[in-house]
């Protein structure tokens, strides 16, 4: 029987208590943490073993810190939308409510990343087929030819900007169920079938302000 | 070909053999070998005479550069039966199933041997001065070459592409095989635990210009399978036939022709466990069959004195295929079928010039043809090539060695190959040697070639270097074949070989009568090293991939041996080798503070250091032996025991980066510890018996082809023409010295 994933998808949500940080008055926004969000988890394998999805891409809003369905996808409510190693933007050619979302990834650890500089040049939108997180491996993410696992390039943090043009950092911390990598002596099908789970984490500055 | 695996074979093996030198160089008869051997060769065995370091007879004390030979009686005091065993047990040499470069090349391809911390993709593996060639993920499978009949096994360390052009990267090895002086047979047997089966016959006729060796090995191992509750082994279980003729004529005093033919074929029974498209598990086994052929034919001729050439004609096929169905209802699952062919043209022409000069001039021409189902079409390539080295030695313990070798094909760039190296012997006891060498590799058929779109099922594609460039990427583009142009196909361009240029120094030292060593240091850059990187996407995301000329790294250490002789029938000797690598690019990204890491247990990222970085996976920083010998031919014993350790090595990336920074990324350092020994029973019988693997090490993950402990018998039995037979050994030292 096929497993029904996209019917069990379920996020959970879990919000961690910041700092305070008095130099500049402003509080912290909250660090907010995602795990196994389903981004076109796989259902099958192609006949030559490639893992497979439905093809669709899941939508969220960081504002709310939720999962985007409907008809709110066609609009400005979305923030980011993950397919397997894909990310898209609510901007550029990805709009969908005529925003000006866009995004860049910064070499950074994520505390270490507190505020978008001035004339910040490295911003990209969506321009398909090109997307402005390209997907290449070895760019977020490094995919393993030998052990068949996927991992997130430490010390890369996406910088976005939303589609109403407020700022937000993130930091994917894994792409697998529950956040813990496979056991590397497992077949590539079973490792395959805990992929796209994405964990992550993020802070969402809802004051429009370029500081974290 | 089908491949049977039956019961009662015979297999040829070394065992009693009187060696006598083979060669494949010039040197060899009439006055210049008598005068040359006088200088060169008389006051040692001859199987210390090394031909591989300068295509040339040498004696090994004279060689300017990092060498070693695995005599014959290395091989039988060891009992082993194949060519990755005996290297295994080598000081620096680490035999492993893994490419090593990265994060592409699994432990899939079998057992290769990497030298001075380089891959197995650059050590060039020759018999009788021959390449081996069906590489498979770029390694020849030295468990596919059988020890029986073989005279010895000599090997060099260090690029030598002045001399045999791609893939003498990172060394040489060359195996010498064995036409003894004497009409003989030996038939021998050895049978252990995981259902080892070795067995063979070899029989040489002496007339009396011609000496002929004719000789047939069985060779079976079981499935090794170190995780149960998984189905399928770590080792499918593998039978092989292995046929050789080695033939020599003697035209006159100044003429000799050699002839050497070898066939091998080879099944594995494989079983795996693979997800179909609905993701349920299916059973699916079948064969593969490897077979390969080499046919070696030699002519030499020494005008005069000073001037001798050899003509030398080489052709070889490899064949792979492999066969899947589902073992539920046999339907197909998988075929695979890869033929390759390689002939080769040769001359070697020597001469000694005045004033202590040895010119060696030679050039040829390879043609490679490859034919296979991953990829339509057949393709070819053509090499011409010419070297030329020149040896002065003014005298008696100084030698200066030059050497250029230029490799021009029509499928990737030229090549210019130099080589020096410098020898200097104060006294007796000591010699002084240093060199340099250029070596490159070759981009391979599926770097050029590969051509693979997989339309039907939506995966990936996969463009050789020559298939694909920017501009066709466009025009794909157009069509709707692909996707978006990552920026990495800009720079598609032309492959160049990979290289490398290898810096040596040593020493050797005999201290006195009983302990002496050698010391070796050792620097290795490594260029232009070739990996596949994404180029583009496909409209339905999945990848299309291409070669580049990319990554960068060195490897860098030392090398030492001390040998003692504690008696006169007890040997004691050890070998360690220190190594370093690295990546370059990675080194200097870590510099500039741009490379992090993730915590094992808090999963937190942090800043690399350089003390964080292990190098490159698949090496260990120290690797050590030791070995105990027992001979004595009084009474007919022999035994070793031998313990080989490996330190700690990187096995693959678990947090992202790409390299090995962490312990869980590493696999633990071990020993194994090797015992065996055998009796003369009778001047025609010898009994051996031996346990492999005493510590019993084993780990499944890291080292899935090393089996657990296990014994093994053996018998060995000789007949000989005319004379009673003497103990072997006596009559091997005997002739030895009358080598010419």
């Amino acid at each position: 029987m096929r497993p029904m994933i996209f019917a069990l998808v379920t996020i959970s949500v879990m919000g961690i208590a910041c700092e305070k940080d008095n130099n500049d008055g402003d509080a912290k926004p909250e660090v907010k943490l995602v795990t196994n969000f389903a981004a076109d988890t796989v259902i099958g394998f192609s006949a030559t073993g490639r893992p497979v999805g439905a093809g669709k891409f899941t939508y969220f809003s960081l504002r709310e810190n939720k999962i985007i369905t409907g008809a709110d996808t066609l609009s400005n409510k979305w923030d980011i939308a993950i397919k397997e190693f894909y990310i898209k933007v609510n901007g550029g050619t990805s709009a969908t409510g005529g925003g000006n979302g866009a995004a860049f990834l910064a070499n950074s650890t994520f505390d270490a990343y507190t505020a978008v500089p001035a004339g910040e040049t490295a911003w990209q939108q969506d321009n398909a087929p090109n997307y402005a997180i390209s997907p290449a491996p070895g760019n977020w993410y490094t995919y393993n030819f030998s052990t068949f696992l996927a991992l997130p390039v430490p010390g890369k943090v996406f910088v976005i900007r939303t589609a109403d043009g407020r700022y937000a950092k993130m930091e994917i911390t894994s792409l697998y169920k529950d956040g813990i990598t496979p056991d590397v002596a497992l077949s590539p099908a079973q490792k395959a079938l805990k992929q796209f789970f994405y964990q992550f984490r993020f802070v969402f500055q809802a004051n429009g302000s370029v500081n974290f | 070909m089908r491949v049977h695996g039956g019961i009662f074979a015979f297999e040829m093996n070394t065992k009693g053999f009187i060696s006598h030198l083979f060669l494949l160089t010039a040197f060899v008869f009439g006055h210049t070998v008598t005068a040359f051997c006088q200088t060169d060769t008389l006051s040692g065995e001859s199987q210390d005479v090394v031909v591989t370091a300068t295509r040339t007879e040498r004696k090994l004390s004279n060689i300017a550069v990092p060498a070693f030979i695995i005599s014959q009686k290395n091989i039988q005091a060891t009992q082993l039966r194949r060519l990755n065993e005996i290297l295994q047990e080598q000081t620096g040499v680490f035999v492993t199933s893994g490419s090593g470069t990265g994060g592409f090349g699994g432990g899939i391809f079998g057992n290769g041997a990497q030298m001075q911390g380089m891959s197995p993709e650059y050590t060039l593996i020759l018999i009788n001065g021959e390449p081996i060639i069906g590489r498979q993920g770029g390694v020849v499978n030295l468990s596919r070459l059988t020890l029986s009949g073989i005279k010895k096994i000599e090997v060099v360390k260090g690029p030598v592409s002045s001399l045999y052009g791609s893939e003498a990267m990172g060394g040489v090895i060359n195996i010498i095989t064995a036409l003894p002086h004497t009409t003989q047979t030996n038939v021998n047997l050895k049978a252990g635990g995981y259902s080892l089966l070795d067995a063979g016959v070899n029989s040489t006729i002496v007339a009396n210009k011609t000496r002929a060796t004719l000789s047939y090995n069985y060779f079976k191992q079981g499935a090794i399978d170190q995780n149960k509750e998984q189905f399928g082994n770590q080792q499918d279980p593998f039978y092989n036939h292995t046929v050789q003729a080695n033939i020599s004529h003697q035209f006159s005093q100044r003429t000799r022709l050699l002839v050497y033919g070898r066939f091998f074929a080879e099944a594995s029974d494989n079983a795996y466990e693979i997800a179909d498209n609905n993701l349920q598990m299916q059973r699916v086994g079948g064969q593969t069959q490897i077979s390969d052929a080499n046919v070696n034919t030699s002519l030499q001729h020494n005008f005069n004195q000073n001037i001798s050439t050899t003509f030398r004609a080489y052709g070889t096929g490899y064949r792979s295929q492999q066969k899947l169905n589902n073992l539920k209802d046999a339907t197909p699952f998988y075929e695979d079928d890869f033929r390759q062919q390689f002939y080769r043209f040769e001359n070697q022409t020597d001469i000694n010039l005045p004033a202590s000069n040895k010119l060696t001039a030679g050039g040829g021409y390879v043609y490679e043809h490859l034919q296979t189902t991953r990829y339509e079409g057949e393709r070819s390539n053509g090499i011409a090539y010419a070297f030329l080295q020149n040896e002065w030695k003014p005298t008696e313990n100084f030698n200066l060695i030059g050497g250029l070798r230029y490799d021009h094909n029509q499928a990737y760039a030229s090549r210019l190959s130099p080589k020096l190296a410098v020898r200097y012997s104060p006294s007796e006891k000591l010699k002084l040697m240093a060199s340099y060498g250029a070596g490159f590799k070759a981009p391979d058929f599926r770097q050029l070639y590969l051509n693979f779109i997989n339309n039907a099922s939506g995966g990936y594609a996969l463009f050789g270097a020559n298939e694909i460039s920017i501009d066709k990427l466009k025009a794909l583009q157009q069509q709707g074949l692909v996707g978006e142009i990552l920026p990495r196909a800009y720079d598609l361009a032309q492959l160049n070989p990979e290289t490398s240029n290898g810096f040596n120094a040593g020493a050797t030292y005999t201290f006195n009568e009983k302990w002496s060593g050698d010391i070796n240091l050792f620097y290795n850059d490594i260029a232009n090293q070739i990996l596949f990187d994404v180029i583009a996407l496909r409209p339905n995301g999945s990848q299309v991939f291409s070669y580049f000329n990319v990554a960068r790294s060195y490897t860098t250490g030392a090398e030492m041996n001390l040998r003692y002789r504690l008696h006169t029938n007890w040997t004691l000797s050890g070998g360690y080798q220190f190594l370093s690598t690295g990546d370059k690019d990675v080194v200097a990204k870590i510099k500039d503070g741009e490379m992090y890491g993730r915590d094992e247990a808090t999963g937190e990222v942090y800043l690399l250091k350089r003390s964080d970085y292990y190098g490159l996976p698949n090496r260990s920083n120290h690797m050590a032996n030791l070995k105990l010998m027992y001979e004595n031919s009084t009474n007919g014993w022999n035994a070793s025991v031998r313990a080989i350790y490996r330190s700690r090595w990187g096995t693959f990336d678990q947090d992202g980066n790409g390299i090995i920074n962490r312990k869980d990324e590493t696999a633990p350092g071990f020993v194994l510890l090797n015992a065996a020994m055998q009796k003369q029973i009778s001047p025609s019988l010898m009994l051996g018996a031996g346990v492999e693997n005493i510590l019993n090490h084993r780990d499944a993950l890291n080292l899935p082809n090393v089996p657990g402990i296990n014994a093994f018998l053996s018998i060995s039995w000789n007949i000989k023409a005319g004379k009673a037979n003497l103990a072997a050994k006596n009559s091997v030292n005997k002739t030895q010295s009358n080598t010419f």
